[in-house]
């Protein structure tokens, strides 16, 4: 058996780094230590997926046709990847570079979107930012496809480093704005065909000065330059490190995880693996301080339950929640934190365990000599042993025993005992402690 | 009976999934996932992104009507089922004057795939 | 417990002999009510009777003393005790964009005859506006028309903001928010506003009547409620019968004190969702209870019957400041006639319903209704018999504290801005900058950025 820090460790990090670990992963893991297993994250190997894929009425998902079932088919990814850090960065930056298809209207489009995210998931941020200039989703989104010259659309500039590079106000003028969106056009898109294309036509070849720098900029450029521009770094690494941890990261941390990204040429993976090894990451392992965003927390559901996605209620569920991949609220992301925890987000949160547990306890399935303990366990097992707090530990207690008392009819124990078993695996599947990591 | 259906599953005896067709609605077009389907059961739904209200009338080969949606708000979703034989068939939104600013477009059915019928 | 069936016809009586003894009252939290054995016996009322009517019912403290000691119990009077005669604002959004110049007709402004050649209302089918035989009310307004007669309704015509975009979206996204602009902040102007008065702990002092949360009661702390219907709120696991059990499982999980911000929160949350599910108990109707009877009968549509919900809450005296709550179709870009009228009916009836509802539960001098649009319509109907995205919405603030009348500039049709639109007299933060202060109590500049010092008269 693994050392148990090593293993509240490695759960962590299987949460806030993927999707949640069932036992037997975070045991594997644990075992070879934290190190080796941030490398085993980083340069995962072997079939991304396993198991069976989500199933809807008995067919398969049909993604692109039928509405939701994007949605259906990311969760779906989500819950059966052995790649998590891919899967996990890949919808960080979809939180990042958040595109949305009440928009765009496309589901082709915002899918090959997951992929250009999913390709660059673990590699240089700069060749992710001109990927996703030319991602044909993002086009639409903010308006860069038809933005030409003569008027420029200025949304995409705007973001690229409001949002996307520099931060809110951070480094760059109103004019540099204007001035990058003229370099940004050229890209165009056709209504009747739905082609999209780069006309240099379209395009302003004059003189801008962005960021300080002067030239005949191409779109591309305009990336490069906001990817070099000093406020970059500091303000790229703390985003990432927001990902993983919600303590403030303090100046000397964000000043070395900047140098290791400059050092490495915009290559987020060694910046991921001094965040998930740094000590502050690991802090307060017995009061989790992270809320699990609310996809995060729905695919580590399934996950650890070994249920397949097979309930088109998810996408609803989710919507309830707060997140819906392909659905952020608008270019910024989603708001994260506590923001996460209102009162209806937490009722759909309790109604993901009841759908989970749906159908899995028969009546008459357990035996009226089954003890507290001997539910408790069976409840821990059937959840993939989260991790409990002593108030929820004394709560489930109280109750596996409570819940049974007096009852031994048969009829009342074919009943109440399945009954015990449901909300034993429910409140741990849904309970406050199931909230954070 | 669920557990035994999962446990053995019989292709041959469920019918077909019905062919999808996801069309988004705004002003003033339809951007549909797929301009052909076979022949056969078709559930089609119509999300409206726009900011007015839209709809989705589907006519036959003979410029009949054949289904439609009702109105659809904005962001809402409708969906029809129907049963298409082959042919081609028009769309439009019926909604004041969408279909003349650009709501149409066409979808042709194919002859259903040839499959063995179980007996 | 036995329970009588609602209708008994002395309540009125009951509930003079309570408010007699009201010298240090407190009101009555829905959960108090479980002790209440002893007043149903001989009181002639029940405890859903109480609750159901006596809105704003008080009972001496000392006959507190004797009930329940449950923590909600607590909570919740310490709640209202903090408000006993808290103002309640309730947000009723027409969501589509209302053709105001439908509803409140400028029948003598020579230019609405050319510009609704199609579509608008003659003259001879307009309800009298008392007052002003310059405008008349869309006929399907009878109800509406005999509030304002009663000197209930406060009618402000083009109410909107400055170089208005007419997208749904964005005009919606500015209202609500109480802030004109771009802007990634999610919250609400009410959700702010209970940022300033509320509490972390006690969710229905903000509800959303409603199957989401509505986006203007968003907050950064403040705890708030959605509940649609109260008479079936609660948790549910398929298999298990009842929810007492479990309830108070997820109770004791959900307290005790921890360092970590997150867990805390989610401690919080759940307690609270569980609070709110406690305290609707009462409310909960089954054969057994039936829904009781209103003076009025609400309209059998999505908004009488949320209307009807929230009355319920707000009868039970849950310490509630604001509720929103929203109904569509008002973009009406075709076949408006017959749309608008049936829009129009369904809330001039559940006006009337919501207001004898409200009276007689002692609530209506405490609720104001304002009623708005993220915009108006174009003045110029369109050739489907429709209008099209305009500027300056009408809203209508609706109450016995209201102050009845027409209370801001109508432009008028002769002069329009740049769009062919009306022309924007109000804007309408200076509506929720007047309410904020001379309703709610809150210095409007907490809530409302950059807020100017224009006040309008509202509020009687």
């Amino acid at each position: 058996m693994p050392r148990s820090t090593d293993r509240a460790k490695v759960e962590r990090l299987l949460w806030r780094a993927g999707f949640g670990g069932r036992p037997a992963e975070i045991d594997r893991l644990a075992r070879t230590g934290v190190p080796k297993a941030v490398e085993t994250l980083l340069a995962p190997r072997g079939p991304a997926l396993r198991g069976p894929a989500a199933r809807i009425d008995g067919a398969p998902l049909d993604p692109v046709n039928a509405w939701g079932h994007e949605v259906l088919w990311w969760l779906d990814r989500a819950v059966r990847t052995q790649h998590p850090l891919v899967e996990r960065m890949t919808f960080n930056w979809h939180d990042h570079f958040a595109t949305s298809n009440d928009e765009v209207g496309d589901t082709r489009l915002m899918m090959a979107q997951y992929w250009t995210l999913r390709r660059g998931a673990l590699g240089r941020f700069r060749n992710l930012t001109r990927a996703i200039l030319k991602d044909r989703a993002m086009q639409r989104f903010l308006s860069l496809a038809n933005s030409e010259k003569g008027s420029p659309n200025e949304n995409f500039a705007r973001e690229l480093f409001e949002l996307f590079t520099l931060g809110v106000n951070n480094g760059y003028t109103e004019r540099d704005v204007r001035e990058a969106a003229r370099a940004l056009t050229g890209f165009t898109f056709d209504w009747r065909t739905r082609r999209f294309g780069y006309d240099p036509d379209k395009h302003d070849d004059g003189v801008k000065r962005i960021l300080g720098r002067v030239g005949r900029f191409t779109p591309q450029d305009v990336v490069d330059i906001a990817i070099a521009h000093k406020a970059h770094a500091p303000f790229l690494v703390e985003k990432l490190w927001g990902y993983f941890s919600p303590r403030a990261c303090p100046p000397k941390m964000v000043r070395s995880l900047a140098r290791t990204y400059v050092r490495a040429n915009t290559d987020v993976r060694p910046v991921l693996r001094e965040i998930l090894t740094s000590k502050l990451f690991y802090a307060g392992l017995n009061e989790p301080d992270m809320v699990k965003p609310p996809f995060v927390y729905v695919a580590g559901m399934l996950r650890l339950t070994n249920t397949r996605v097979d309930d088109e209620g998810w996408r609803w569920r989710l919507h309830q929640m707060g997140q819906v991949p392909f659905h952020p609220p608008n270019v910024s992301g989603w708001e994260g934190g506590t923001a996460w925890l209102s009162t209806s987000a937490i009722r759909a949160r309790f109604d993901a365990a009841t759908a989970v547990l749906r159908k899995t306890v028969k009546d008459g399935s357990v035996s009226s000599r089954q003890t507290p303990q001997q539910a408790l366990a069976s409840a821990l097992a059937a959840t993939g042993r989260p991790r409990v707090s002593p108030r929820t530990a004394a709560a489930l207690r109280r109750y596996a025993v409570t819940s049974v008392k007096g009852r031994t009819d048969r009829w009342e124990v074919e009943h109440y005992f399945p009954e015990r078993q449901r909300v034993l695996r429910h409140l741990l599947l849904a309970g406050p402690d199931a909230q954070v990591c | 009976m669920a557990m035994l259906a999962m446990a053995v599953p019989p292709p041959q005896t469920v019918p077909a999934p019905p062919a999808r067709v996801l069309a988004f609605a705004d002003e003033f077009h339809f951007n549909t996932s797929r301009a052909v389907v076979r022949a056969g059961r078709v559930i089609l739904q119509v999300k409206n992104i726009g900011e007015d209200d839209h709809d989705l009338r589907i006519k036959g080969p003979n410029g009949v009507a054949r289904a439609e949606t009702g109105r659809v708000r904005p962001g809402g979703l409708r969906q029809i089922r129907i049963r298409l034989p082959r042919g081609r068939y028009t769309y439009l939104c019926t909604v004041a004057d969408h279909a003349e600013r650009g709501m149409t477009g066409t979808l042709v059915v194919r002859a259903a795939k040839k499959t063995p019928r179980r007996r | 417990m036995r329970r009588r069936s609602p209708g008994c016809a002395d309540w009125r009586a009951t509930r003079r002999a309570f408010m007699g003894r009201a010298a240090d009252a407190v009101p009555i939290p829905a959960d108090a009510l479980d002790g209440l054995a002893a007043f149903e016996e001989d009181g002639g009322m029940t405890r859903r009777n109480l609750l159901e009517r006596g809105v704003g019912l008080w009972v001496g403290a000392s006959a507190l003393a004797g009930l329940s000691t449950r923590s909600v119990l607590e909570a919740a009077s310490a709640q209202a005790q903090s408000a006993p005669d808290a103002t309640i604002l309730v947000s009723l959004y027409l969501d589509g964009g209302n053709d105001g110049l439908n509803t409140l007709v400028p029948l003598a402004d020579p230019d609405y005859r050319r510009l609704r050649a199609r579509i608008g209302i003659p003259a001879e089918q307009a309800l009298p506006v008392a007052g002003h035989p310059e405008f008349g009310w869309h006929p399907s307004l009878a109800g509406l028309r005999g509030l304002f007669d009663q000197g209930k309704v406060a009618v402000l015509p083009s109410v909107d903001f400055q170089n208005a975009d007419q997208s749904h979206f964005n005009s919606a996204a500015y209202w609500r928010r109480g802030i004109v602009g771009p802007s990634f902040d999610p919250t609400g102007w009410l959700g702010r506003t209970l940022d300033v008065v509320g509490t972390p702990d006690n969710p229905l002092q903000g509800i959303s009547t409603a199957w989401s949360p509505d986006p203007v009661l968003a907050s950064r702390r403040a705890a708030t409620a959605t509940v649609y219907d109260p008479s079936s709120f609660d948790f549910w696991i398929e298999g298990v019968w009842g929810s007492e059990g479990f309830s108070r499982a997820y109770r004791q999980a959900a307290s005790g004190a921890t360092s970590s911000p997150a867990l805390a929160a989610a401690r919080r949350t759940y307690a609270n969702a569980f609070k709110v599910r406690d305290q609707l108990v009462p409310l909960r109707v089954d054969d057994d209870h039936p829904l009781p009877p209103t003076p009025v009968a609400y309209p059998d549509t999505d908004l009488g019957t949320g209307l009807r919900n929230l009355a319920r809450m707000l009868g039970a005296g849950f310490g509630t400041r604001v509720a929103a709550l929203s109904y569509g179709g008002f973009d009406t870009h075709d076949d408006q006639p017959s749309e608008h009228a049936e829009l129009l009916t369904d809330l001039s009836d559940s006006l009337v319903a919501w207001q004898a509802d409200l009276a007689q539960r002692g609530l209506s001098g405490r609720v104001l209704t304002l009623i708005w649009s993220e915009f108006g319509r174009r003045p110029e109907d369109n050739e489907s018999n429709g209008t099209d995205h305009g500027a300056g919405g009408l809203v209508l603030l609706v109450g016995d504290r209201a102050r009845g009348g027409i209370q801001t500039e109508f432009p008028g049709l002769a002069r329009l801005d740049e769009d062919e639109n009306l022309l924007v007299t109000t804007e309408f933060r200076t509506v929720y900058a007047t309410l904020l202060e001379s309703w709610l109590g809150v210095e409007a500049a907490r809530v409302l950025p950059k807020i100017d010092q224009a006040r309008l008269p509202l509020v009687a």
